[in-house]
């Protein structure tokens, strides 16, 4: 009895609901989100095979990927629009990549990302970055070396934020630290450079790839400025979020290429005389390729001690003291050791952000 | 009659209880992370407690249960309390499937009607009650084993991803924090529904009531406070506005092989639910045979199709607030699960002590 009810159902049940074949879905890479006349345009970048005429419908010499955009009065609108032109369902699973445009920075961060947060398919450690001019052109660029700007924008943005340049831009982290009172964040700026193959200014020779160009730093969920690489190395070091950081030193008589490993960064947080005083103590190792002498090694120490220690003075007068935002985790500090000190000022927040200020000891142990 | 092991004991405990818990939110009452697990504390304390008094009655009575005690007192008080507890054995079992459904519905498959979702578990369920209860422990067993794989495959997979500060006192704050708290333990007690299972079950296990029942509680402190620990650690004040935190936790982990765990996580919680719904349309089943012994050999059908006509009829309209997913009250459980054992217990002692004299 129960073998034929099993048989029955498998036979039966299985036609009872509509499925989308794989062949029907478009497998979205990245999303490019850019401000149109009335509301957005959305670009896609998706898997489309390119015929080779050999055996594999992949083309090993091409990027095998193709844009699509369409415009909508929302998001979620404009995605059902590059469906209609798709002539099927996209399929949000494998997506990597959420570029919004220049015309966007004025934009609330959290409202922009509020369809990717609550649409399943999303990865939430999608990177999610701004570019420089518009998000179509950056997913629209074509490489010469046949690899998708998915690709490239990978590879660039991991490396850039293993080496400290960079923030993660991961939608996680972003959504957390746009969910704190300062509405605080740090997102990558994608850019297109061309450079020409002959030095002339011929199209068919120019070669173009992708880079990041900056870091945008957000206060109120909007950006509110730019970060250099230096600024961002130092709040990488006050975040205790730093990889890796390539730095060159000189002391007068040599130049020395260092790669600073971050190890640990101790923090503790003070109230005194109604100033927050955070002191952060960051252990790093250096890797020098050369030989070093005794001396010469802990003079190298000392030069490197004071780099970080001056990079992050100028993230704290950049971040906290010109733009009065939140990047330096002030919020989360605040909340572990003062509870009711946050809960205080939470409603003020920007006045605890004005009143705080940073005792940083750094530590660089050279390595063999 | 044969009996299932102290650790079947647990395991079909476990899976009715505490793998359902990842469907709950880290701060449910605007309660911080640290107080939603002192919580979750202070709540398993005062369940331990409370089963102190079907722990006692099974080692009084190892062979008979309270129903069977209330039938020799007098026939309409074991009528009575068989109808009570088959209502809501069945009463759960529909509810159980009516989130599920909800759950899939919302999450995985938006095209397929709640009603096909529910009478498809609700078929295999039935099956696996009318098999027994030996069989439903041994697979509650297996889908324990699986549950503490994925458990630590998902918490691995964000490694590196750890914020310590987020296990922080601030937020969310309520206005008046303590009856918040109070609130947040009286409202886990009543989604404790075991609580009212294990009466029944300590007549099935082997030896060693005392030690099944508080290893159960050990169990579920362990698991429910490392999962509203982790999911705090990784999602940060991201997870206090998710209805169930730990299903994104394990769309975020991600190993070199697999990326997102959603659909391991999907497969774990279908094998729970199969599980919890069996386990308790079984004991609707006896609360059934006890009403009418003749229908021993249809009382598992009768308590599976009541259970799934309910839950059909209540998900037409898979609506997460209506009456089909709320918990029942914390009363309900404690009175079900805690004192009408009791009662029963000291009228039985007094019935033998007046014999005896």
């Amino acid at each position: 009895m129960c073998l034929i009810l099993a048989v029955l159902s498998l036979t039966t049940f299985c036609g009872c609901s509509s499925i989308t074949e794989i062949n029907q879905r478009s497998i979205v890479h990245a999303v490019g989100v850019d401000k149109a006349d009335e509301g957005f345009e959305v670009s896609l970048q998706i898997f489309s095979p390119t015929e080779t005429g050999s055996d594999t419908p992949v083309s090993i010499s091409s990027a095998n990927t193709r844009v699509v955009s369409a415009r909508g009065k929302t998001i979620y609108d404009a995605v059902k629009n590059c469906e209609y032109l798709l002539g099927g369902e996209v399929f949000m699973g494998h997506n990597k990549f959420i570029i919004f445009g220049n015309s966007l920075y004025d934009e609330d961060m959290l409202k922009l990302l509020d369809w990717f947060r609550k649409e399943n398919e999303n990865y939430l450690g999608v990177t999610v970055g701004y570019a420089q001019k518009s998000a179509k052109e950056i997913l629209s660029v074509k490489l010469t070396d046949g690899a998708s700007t998915v690709e490239s924008m990978e590879q660039v943005q991991e490396y850039a934020s293993m080496y400290g340049m960079t923030a993660k831009g991961d939608l996680l982290l972003l959504y957390n630290s746009l969910l704190s009172q300062s509405g605080s964040g740090l997102l990558p700026i994608f850019s297109v450079s061309q450079e020409n193959g002959n030095g002339e200014n011929d199209d068919s020779e120019s070669l173009q790839y992708l880079e990041i160009m900056g870091t945008a730093v957000l206060k109120n969920k909007k950006m509110a400025g730019y970060l250099e690489s230096n600024e961002v190395a130092g709040v990488l070091w006050l975040c205790g979020d730093m990889q890796k950081n390539m730095v060159t030193l000189e002391n007068g008589e040599r130049v020395f290429n260092i790669e600073l490993e971050h190890r640990h960064t101790d923090f503790h947080l003070d109230i005194e005389d109604g100033e927050v005083k955070i002191k952060a103590k960051i252990k790093a190792n250096a890797r020098v390729v050369d030989e070093l002498e005794d001396d010469v090694k802990s003079q190298v120490c000392r030069l490197a001690q004071e780099k970080i220690l001056s990079d992050c003075a100028i993230a704290v007068e950049r971040t906290v003291d010109e733009i009065g935002t939140d990047v330096l985790g002030i919020e989360k500090l605040l909340k572990f050791y003062e509870p009711m000190v946050f809960r205080k000022y939470q409603s003020d927040f920007q006045r605890v952000i004005s009143a705080v200020s940073f005792e940083v000891e750094a530590q660089v142990k050279i390595e063999n | 009659m044969k009996k299932i092991t102290s650790s079947q004991f647990i395991s079909v405990l476990f899976v009715t209880r505490a793998f359902l818990s990842v469907t709950y939110g880290v701060s449910e009452n605007h309660i911080n992370v640290v107080l939603s697990m002192l919580s979750i504390a202070v709540s398993v304390l005062v369940e331990g407690v409370l089963i102190i008094p079907p722990i006692v009655f099974a080692n009084l009575y190892p062979d008979k249960d309270f129903l069977q005690l209330s039938y020799k007192k007098s026939k309409g008080l074991g009528n009575l309390l068989s109808v009570v507890y088959a209502c809501f054995f069945i009463y759960e079992a529909s509810r159980q499937m009516g989130i599920f459904s909800y759950f899939l519905k919302t999450e995985f498959l938006d095209f397929l009607p709640a009603p096909v979702l529910i009478i498809a578990l609700g078929c295999v369920a039935v099956y696996g009650a009318s098999l027994g209860l030996r069989t439903l422990s041994r697979t509650a067993f297996v889908g324990v084993c699986i549950f503490v794989v994925m458990f630590f495959v998902i918490v691995l997979g964000v490694t590196g991803e750890y914020e310590f500060y987020n296990i922080q006192m601030a937020t969310p704050y309520s206005q008046s924090p303590f009856r918040a708290f109070f609130k947040d333990v009286f409202e886990r007690i009543g989604r404790s529904d075991e609580l009212v299972v294990l009466p029944f079950l300590l007549k099935f296990t082997k030896k060693n009531s005392t030690g099944a029942g508080f290893g159960y509680m050990g169990a579920k402190l362990v698991v429910m406070e490392l999962m509203v620990f982790y999911s705090a650690l990784i999602l940060g004040e991201y997870a206090n506005t998710l209805p169930m935190p730990f299903y994104t936790l394990s769309t975020y982990a991600k190993t070199s092989i697999i990326e997102r765990y959603d659909s391991i996580y999907m497969w774990v919680w279908t094998i729970s639910t199969i599980i919890k719904v069996g386990i308790l349309v079984y004991f609707g089943s006896v609360c059934i045979c006890g009403l009418k012994a003749s229908l021993k050999s249809k009382s598992v059908g009768i308590s599976g199709a009541l259970a799934i006509l309910l839950s059909t009829a209540l998900s037409v309209s898979n609506n997460y607030d209506s009456v089909l997913f709320q918990a029942p009250s914390t009363v309900i459980v404690i009175a079900l699960g805690s004192v009408v054992p009791f009662v029963v217990l000291i009228f039985a002692k007094r019935g033998e002590a007046l014999r005896k004299e």
